[in-house]
């Protein structure tokens, strides 16, 4: 039915240097997506030739998703926003400004909340692969 | 929303007249004035008066007129004539002026545009003094001064364009021609970007608390801190004074909200609320993030809250952490706490404090072979009446990725090791340790695909998740920060099911799944869906107590599935199935349609097992160019109860926006509901009056914009 | 001084003349040199007319023609312009070409500038082109 193992691409030539600007100081992503980056053999950080990864927007929400009858919360969702655009050395635009989104929901009992709030980092941790790899698949479609 | 602001925009407000675009801002008083006219008359005491479409030029000073005189000593002009008058501001007509080098430009019967956000409007007199211009008898709008839908009125107003904010005396605000609000004294901020909160009074009125008036006003105290004192009287209940600061720091933010309600005439006692929140960066890899709250009971959401989230908070978390990264480590040490706000709960519900709490993960850098990972944790648990106890957890481990383009191996062998100090005394110093190993492997195949008419490829995306982890009984183990982990795809591909580290679960199984994706030709995902089913060779059997084992050999199926059509359609569905209990465990389906421009539905169905069945429908549909209907219902298919339901309309133009939305929503415990009528006018560049509709709006209605 | 001058005599040098006043008209050529008390105007060439034995006008040609003349007790005034008119009974001066009048404290530009002593008016004599006038701004004046 077509279906053949997926072949390497390597990263097009303008991506072999990257510099990463994140609006958020804080943000987890940075770091995340320079060792994804060098691990398909991009250099990452300022330098000469280097095109711009500019994060424009990373937010990460968790807000109440089902109120039950009582007004109490019975399920939390978290989501991940991501908006980038991507500029080569000379300023061209090489993608347009796009949003990587990534929810998940979870079940909250106040009367059973010990583990809340690590539930909660744990899907944020998870969350955040998923969207560095969909980045990586659209930093891999740049040509 | 209307994309009018920032500078000056033709749609909403036409500028005066084609502002010079060639002259340079800055330097005035180191530059040349030059006048240009048809001819010119030279006096004996050195006073050239000239005449026939004259033009002054001095650095971003342009005035034009029919005619002008200038003398030298002192260098001033004086206008008779009707001028043109423009600077780097500011864009203004006047029936008359004098410009003088040392004391500014002083205009008569002047109309006024500011150059930056869409402030204009009328004079008696102008004088302008480099950023600052202070107006007499005038009027101030963001609306088309022909016919402004609002507008201040003031004997004086002041200006100051670098810090963008006015200052007005005995000030009406008037809605077209009728005075509705005055104030001796008030400030503004001139432009819209900086969000001050609200500078006029919020009015809404709901049956549990009667009429509602916060009367907010806001004090620009230096460009770096600001504060808005909103006092706010409730008619059940008194007068509550509450103020929001607002400090910018180098390399810091510190916001501090309070609210002092001394009496409350129907709870009979002092209600106060507060939330400190600082964020601090210490170089490039530290930084400090906590965010404090508290409230004087337990009903504080219930009475004071305004949207039906904030009243449906029953823990109220407080937290500050130091945090550090590297590319190879993260460590933080804080600690936080959950405060409990339901009165429904009893106190021994109130999660553990963990103060102090200490994290530190380790993986070697290198990007291929054998890396060492360590993830550790040493938290301190306490809660009053209740005994406490220190906790190490420690998970070093090997991990020996191998990616590949089509494919992937990642084998983990871990051991785990967790150790406590606890207050009780006997057995009080419990260990736990196991080895815990992991093999994640997936492959990827492609195909060429032509979907939503465009190129783009298809994925199969097989993957099998090994796990193995030895039982050891852990009922001696106390329960401080562990429960289960919501079942979903993400447990599908976690070592534990358990959050915390009070459990390690047992394990001999095998996940596997599927995923199928459309990726369009940008590399976007357009389509997603997968399916998957752990697989467990022998059953677990740690549980949390009083939760029975599970003696099915399989997890319940878990199917999620996303596809996002155009950027206007969204359809999103999950779907568990438990073989065990052969029933449903989760089903939800949400579908969102975006429309002529403004236009939104979404419609969404939720059901847990035992737990909910909702439908939520909302939707904004604009009609013409101005008006936008609003409707939401959120009912409850188990109860047969609605949950919230609200409609209403927004009116609104490049320069005000009037929402009125009627609302009846789930309040408290009992499950009383509560009606509200919201009116909130939005004077667009100001800030707005009534209370905060269109931020609720955009929680309740997502997507509204 | 500017207002004092018409009464004194004037002198005329220049590399070479021919023609003579009882006659009505000298051209005068190389180096014109024209001073009447504190005027001074040089040029390449000139020339001067003279009706019912009264200086009637006088056309001056130079890269530039130059005029310099002391106004009351004010400073020095220096005019520029490739051609200059002067109709004496009239009392107008017409500036033609790359016109520049400097005062102390302000200087005229234009390409056409038609100058009348007695009204002090002065424009561009219709030739659609615009008078310019340009003030330096005062050593140490405030900024606002």
């Amino acid at each position: 039915c077509g279906f053949h193992l997926r072949e390497a691409k390597p990263l097009s030539p303008t991506l072999s240097r990257v510099q990463i600007e994140a609006s958020d100081p804080f943000s987890t992503v940075p770091l995340a997506l320079a060792r994804a980056l060098r691990e398909r053999g991009a250099a990452v950080g300022p330098g000469a030739g280097a095109s711009v990864l500019k994060i424009t927007r990373d937010e990460a929400v968790t807000e109440p998703l089902t109120i039950g009858g009582q007004a109490r919360v019975q399920e939390y969702r978290v989501i991940l926003r991501i908006t980038f655009e991507l500029r080569d050395a000379d300023g061209k635009v090489l993608l347009d400004s796009t949003t990587i989104e990534r929810q998940r929901d979870y079940r909250f009992d106040e009367t059973q909340a010990l583990g809340a709030s690590s539930e909660d980092e744990r899907v944020r941790d998870e969350l955040r692969r998923e969207q560095i790899y969909a980045l990586l698949r659209a930093l891999e479609a740049v040509r | 929303a209307d994309t009018c602001f920032g500078a000056l925009c033709q749609s909403c407000v036409a500028p005066l007249f084609t502002p010079n675009q060639t002259l340079i801002n800055e330097g005035r008083d180191t530059a040349d004035t030059h006048i240009e006219a048809d001819r010119y008359q030279l006096g004996k005491d050195g006073q050239y008066s000239a005449n026939g479409n004259v033009v002054m030029q001095r650095a971003d000073q342009e005035v034009k007129s029919e005619s002008a005189t200038y003398q030298t000593e002192p260098p001033k002009a004086a206008f008779p004539a009707p001028l043109s008058y423009q600077d780097q501001r500011m864009l203004a007509t006047a029936q008359s002026g004098t410009w003088s080098a040392d004391d500014g430009t002083l205009l008569n019967q002047v109309l006024f545009q500011m150059r930056d956000g869409r402030g204009n409007g009328r004079a008696e007199t102008a004088s302008l003094a480099g950023p600052k211009s202070a107006l007499t008898r005038a009027t101030f709008t963001s609306c088309d001064p022909a016919h402004p839908a609002w507008s201040l009125a003031a004997q004086k107003i002041e200006i100051d364009s670098d810090k963008q904010v006015g200052r007005a005396e005995n000030v009406r605000l008037q809605l077209g021609k009728v005075p509705i609000f005055y104030w001796p004294r008030m400030s503004f901020p001139t432009d819209a970007q900086r969000k001050t909160g609200f500078l006029y009074p919020q009015l809404g009125s709901a049956n549990d608390s009667g009429f509602d008036l916060i009367v907010p006003y806001y004090l620009n105290l230096a460009p770096n801190y600001d504060a808005t004192l909103k006092p706010r009287y409730i008619q059940e209940r008194g007068l509550m004074l509450a103020a929001e600061t607002r400090y910018l720091g180098e390399a810091s933010l510190t916001e501090f909200e309070f609210s002092w309600l001394d009496h409350d005439r129907k709870a009979d006692d002092r209600r106060t609320s507060f939330d400190f929140r600082h964020q601090q960066r210490f170089g490039a890899n530290w930084f400090l993030n906590a965010d404090i709250r508290d409230v004087s009971d337990d009903r504080y959401f219930e009475d004071f809250g305004d949207s039906l989230s904030s009243v449906a908070t029953s823990l109220l978390p407080s937290s500050a952490y130091l945090t550090g990264r590297a590319p190879s480590w993260t460590f933080s040490v804080g600690g936080d706490r959950q405060e409990v706000t339901d009165p429904r709960l009893p106190l021994n519900v109130e999660p553990y404090r963990r103060l102090p709490r200490a994290t530190f993960d380790y993986l070697t850098p290198n990007l291929s072979g054998p890396q060492f990972q360590l993830e550790s944790e040493l938290v301190r648990f306490s809660k009053d009446g209740v005994d406490g106890g220190n906790r190490l957890d420690l998970t070093p481990a090997v991990i020996w990725p191998l990616e590949r383009s089509y494919g992937f191996l990642r084998p983990k062998l871990g051991y785990r090791y967790t150790a406590y100090e606890l207050d009780r005394d006997i057995d009080s110093s419990p260990t736990r340790g196991m080895p815990i190993a992991s093999l994640d492997s997936g492959l990827i195949f492609e195909r060429e695909a032509n979907w939503f008419g465009a190129d783009g490829t298809q994925t199969l995306e097989p993957r099998v998740y090994a796990l193995y982890v030895p039982y050891e009984n852990q009922d001696n183990l106390p329960l401080f920060d562990t429960q289960a982990f919501t079942f979903g795809w993400g447990s599908l591909f976690r070592d534990n099911a358990f959050t915390g580290a009070d459990r390690q679960i047992d394990a001999k199984q095998v996940t596997a799944a599927l995923t199928t994706r459309y990726l369009d030709d940008a590399g976007l995902e357009r389509f997603r869906f997968s399916l998957g089913q752990i697989r467990y060779l022998d059953p677990p059997r740690i549980a949390l107590p009083g939760t029975p084992l599970r003696d099915e050999p399989g997890s319940a199926y878990v199917a999620d599935l996303e596809l996002n059509w155009t950027k206007d359609w969204t359809l999103a569905a999950t779907h568990q199935y438990d073989p065990a209990v052969s029933a449903t465990e989760l089903s939800s389906v949400y579908v969102q349609r975006h429309f002529w421009d403004r236009g939104v539905v979404n419609v969404g169905y939720r059901y847990r097992r035992d737990l909910f069945e909702q439908v939520d429908v909302s939707t904004a549909i604009p009609i013409k160019d101005n008006w936008l209907l609003i409707a939401r219902v959120n009912q409850s298919l188990r109860d047969d109860e609605l949950l919230e339901g609200l409609a209403g309309f927004e009116y609104s133009t490049c320069c005000i926006a009037v929402r009125i939305l009627g609302r009846r929503y789930v309040r408290n415990i009992e499950g009383d509901l509560n009606n509200g009528i919201y009116v909130e006018l939005e004077f667009k560049g100001l800030g707005s009056l009534g209370r905060r509709a269109e931020d609720f709006l955009r929680r309740a209605i997502l997507g509204y914009r | 001084g500017q207002s004092t001058d018409r009464e004194l005599p004037m002198s005329l040098k220049s590399d070479t003349s021919n023609g003579n006043l009882e006659e009505g008209r000298v051209t005068l050529a190389g180096n014109v040199e024209i001073t009447q008390g504190s005027l001074i105007i040089r040029a390449n060439s000139g020339e001067i007319l003279q009706v019912d034995g009264r200086f009637d006008r006088a056309n001056f040609d130079g890269t530039p023609v130059t005029i310099e003349q002391d106004i009351d007790g004010q400073g020095k005034l220096h005019a520029e312009a490739k051609r200059v008119e002067y109709q004496v009974e009239k009392e107008v001066i017409t500036l033609i070409g790359g016109v520049k009048i400097d005062r102390p404290r302000g200087s005229m530009r234009g390409e056409r500038i038609v100058y009348n002593l007695a009204t002090g008016d002065m424009d561009a004599g219709n030739s659609g082109s615009r008078v310019e006038l340009i003030i330096q701004p005062k050593p140490k004046t405030k900024t606002n």
